[in-house]
């Protein structure tokens, strides 16, 4: 069973940080590396990637190496027989995971500003 | 054929046997036949430390020993049995801690050459360690080069060995109870060459005849090996050639092949064998090897020198130690290249029956019949390059009596001390807590160290494997090296898939949790060094004591047969785990000295020796052991788990 949740929390983690990669890229384009990101009211940068890896991101540009760290924490996918240890690679999948996520949301904030406020975005996401 | 079966539960090991007999070739299995051992000198009651001698002070056969009976044990010296029990047991130490030491000299020479560049090939691999080994050396860090502190450390770790006085500097990775407790009963070692030496002047005729004191010179050195030159040795390999990290292996003879040329690595360094893989994957070494009609290069280790390959390069496995002779016999050993330790004389004689060469390369081992390609570090590559084209050379000159057996198992191996830390909680949280917390809910019921050799005395691996099954069937997790670790492998207990089906209840769901197998291939002989580093962490980490004495472990070596593996042992029990041995006990002529270094060993130390050879019955003192462990910790009694109400709370603080 730990094995299936392992190999299954590890391919899920690939698809989200090639999301944040995506969309990423398609924010640089668009603004380009200067651009300042952050979440409102929050005093530590991008919080869980500053308060985990240290890092300040302020620009768009900053989250290049974020997303380097993203790659580089992705285990390998798990053999089905004689597997390599997977706990530890799932978790630091699950790492990557948390960064590239908090790059989604903060990508979201340069996209759409008013996406937390916006009543009738908040009614659409409710209702599904 | 059912007279090749009794001497080893390995098929392909089998096959070979049958085929030596059919080839007409000696194996150690046939001389452990016609030769028995010599029942005086096997329990320690032989003197022949000088002239006079050699004296035998054997126990009366088949009667109680009168006090008259015992005066008369003595030599001619005057010494007793005890002290020449005790003179013998030291002396094994003294040749066990010796071998692993000048192993880890040569690696710290090795080392030292690479930081001052004048060892072209080599380089410094695991800067994270480099900087560990700096902080714990007092080596200034700053903004200094790697090479820098290399030097440093480097000059630091040579001169551990010819230190005179203070304390050897890795002590002070003990738990501090333990320093306390060493420097209490006058065992921590001031240098490591120095105990050694110390222990061949003691043992020499008329020096220390107080057995007592001779077994406490014993500790002082073996602790000189385990927490000095081992320890040197699995550190400093893991800086030049990368601490290991998991990875999938493959062992026993069917890893030869048919098609390319096999050159077997054996021996126990890893200095030139880590040239030799690079050396073997060289695009003109492939193409010299087609050239000669094989398909390629195919590298094999063998024991101690494989394990360290296998768990930095994946590198297959030949087999351990009783297993030398007979990857020979397959006809289809193109080259076999050894270094130092577990050698066998007979191999040369052995390889002349079929085409193979057998290259001896270290000055401190040559062997008379094999050819010599001695391993220069200045100039690593060209030895390296050498050995791979003597063997691609003798390719073409292989008989036709080719007989590889088709078996090999696959394996999880690398499971350093770093890794095992990694594992258990990923990079961001990477502790040994969930290790602990397991052992106190039980699901663990404690940690064995099962390692050692073959011994040609016992059925090859039955022992090992035996044991190993009946204490991972109890949940007990086990942590391996050496030999030992391979038989392990060939059974498929090295496997995550060997918890299921092997392992207890509780054992089997943390392994299938971490994807562990409940065997850990923990590395060579000299990396017993890391099992001592795992169980300080274990004790660092809180909530099983205060002391390696106080965890719920045990050692063993049930198919032991080196000095190496009476040196590991030592500085097992001296480090205060229980440790059984099995085949036969050294110390056996005198009850005095046997019964010094069985119980009251624990008293002084907290760990202490056992002889079991059943390995069913070894494996339950192990597992009585650590029982006793669990229940003085307060650990052997699930507890009730109490919601605590905000009354119950204040009552706390109240108290």
């Amino acid at each position: 069973m730990s094995k299936i949740i392992a190999s299954a929390a590890i391919k899920g983690a690939y698809k989200i940080v090639e999301r944040a990669e995506k969309k990423w890229q398609e924010a640089m384009d668009r603004w380009g590396a200067n651009e300042p990101v952050g979440f409102p009211n929050t005093a530590y940068y991008l919080p869980v990637i500053y308060g985990i890896l240290g890092i300040k991101v302020e620009k768009l540009g900053d989250m290049e190496q974020v997303l380097k760290r993203c790659k580089s924490l992705l285990p390998p996918p798990g053999r089905e027989n004689c597997p390599l240890p997977y706990l530890a690679p799932a978790l630091d999948a699950g790492m990557a995971t948390f960064f590239a996520e908090e790059i989604i949301e903060a990508i979201r904030y340069l996209e759409q500003p008013d996406f937390y406020t916006n009543r009738k975005m908040l009614m659409k996401i409710l209702s599904g | 054929m059912a007279e090749a079966e009794t001497k080893s539960i390995d098929s392909a090991s089998i096959k070979m046997i049958e085929k030596a007999a059919a080839d007409g070739v000696n194996t150690a299995f046939d001389r452990a036949e016609t030769m028995k051992p010599c029942p005086i000198g096997m329990v320690g009651s032989c003197c022949k430390h000088c002239g006079m001698g050699p004296c035998r002070v054997p126990l009366p056969k088949g009667k109680e020993e009168t006090p008259e009976d015992k005066l008369k044990r003595r030599g001619i010296c005057g010494a007793t049995a005890e002290t020449i029990a005790a003179r013998n047991f030291i002396r094994m130490v003294a040749g066990g801690a010796a071998a692993h030491s000048d192993h880890g000299r040569g690696v710290a020479e090795l080392f030292l050459a690479v930081a001052r560049g004048e060892a072209p090939g080599y380089e410094i691999k695991d800067e994270q360690k480099l900087l560990q080994l700096a902080l714990d050396f007092g080596v200034t860090i700053g903004d200094r080069s790697n090479q820098e502190i290399a030097i440093d450390i480097g000059e630091i770790a040579l001169a551990e060995f010819g230190k005179q006085k203070g304390e050897v500097l890795f002590l002070r990775r003990a738990p501090l109870k333990r320093q306390e407790l060493w420097r209490q009963q006058g065992v921590a070692p001031r240098g490591i060459d120095r105990e050694i030496v110390e222990i061949m002047h003691r043992t020499h005729i008329g020096v220390d005849q107080d057995y007592r004191n001779l077994l406490r010179q014993g500790v002082r050195a073996s602790i000189a090996d385990g927490w000095g030159g081992s320890m040197i040795a699995t550190e400093l390999q893991d800086i030049l050639f990368g601490t290991p990290v998991p990875v999938l292996g493959k062992i026993n003879l069917g890893v030869l092949k048919r098609d390319e040329v096999n050159l077997i690595i054996h021996g126990h360094e890893p200095l030139l064998s880590e040239m030799i893989v690079v050396a073997a994957q060289e695009p003109q070494m492939i193409e010299l090897a087609k050239s000669k009609g094989a398909n390629g290069i195919n590298l094999a280790g063998m024991c101690c020198t494989a394990n360290e390959i296998l768990m930095r390069h994946g590198v297959p496995l030949a087999g351990n130690f009783l297993q030398q002779e007979l990857a020979l016999v397959t006809g289809a050993v193109d080259a076999m290249v050894v270094d130092i330790q577990c050698i066998m004389q007979s191999l040369p004689d052995i390889a002349q029956c079929y085409h193979t060469k057998i290259i001896t390369t270290s000055p401190k081992a040559k062997i008379s019949g094999a050819m010599h390609i001695e391993f220069d570090e200045h100039n690593a590559m060209e030895s390296a390059r050498a050995i791979v084209k003597t063997a691609i050379d003798n390719f073409p000159k292989r008989g036709s009596n080719i007989d590889i057996p088709e078996e090999q198992t696959d394996l999880v191996a690398g499971f350093s001390h770093e890794t095992i830390n990694y594992l258990l909680g990923g990079l961001f949280r990477a502790s040994y807590r969930p290790l602990n917390d397991n052992i106190i809910n039980g699901r663990i019921r404690g940690l064995a160290g099962v390692v050692g050799c073959n011994n040609a005395r016992v059925k090859h691996d039955d022992i090992h494997v035996t044991m190993i099954k009946e204490l991972i069937k109890n949940d007990i997790l086990v942590v391996q090296t050496g030999c030992s670790a391979m038989a392990a492998a060939k059974a498929g207990l090295m496997t995550p898939e060997a918890a299921s089906k092997y392992a207890g209840e509780g054992l089997a769901s943390v392994c299938e949790t971490v994807g562990i197998p409940p065997v850990l291939h923990v590395g060579s002989c000299v990396d017993n060094s890391r099992i001592l580093i795992a169980a300080t962490a274990m004790v660092k980490d809180g909530g099983l004591g205060d002391d390696i004495s106080d965890l719920p472990v045990a050692g063993a070596a049930p198919e032991w047969m080196s000095e190496k593996a009476i040196s590991i042992g030592q500085y097992f029990v001296g480090s205060g785990v229980f440790t059984v041995f099995g085949v036969n006990w050294p110390t056996l002529g005198s009850k005095e000295v046997t019964d010094f270094l069985f119980k009251e060993f624990e008293d002084m130390y907290g760990g202490m020796w056992a002889f079991e050879p059943d390995p069913i019955k070894a494996a339950h003192l192990m597992i009585d052991h650590i029982d006793k462990k669990r229940k003085a910790l307060g650990i052997d009694k699930a507890r009730e788990r109490v919601l605590y109400d905000m009354e119950m709370r204040r009552e706390l603080a109240g108290a």
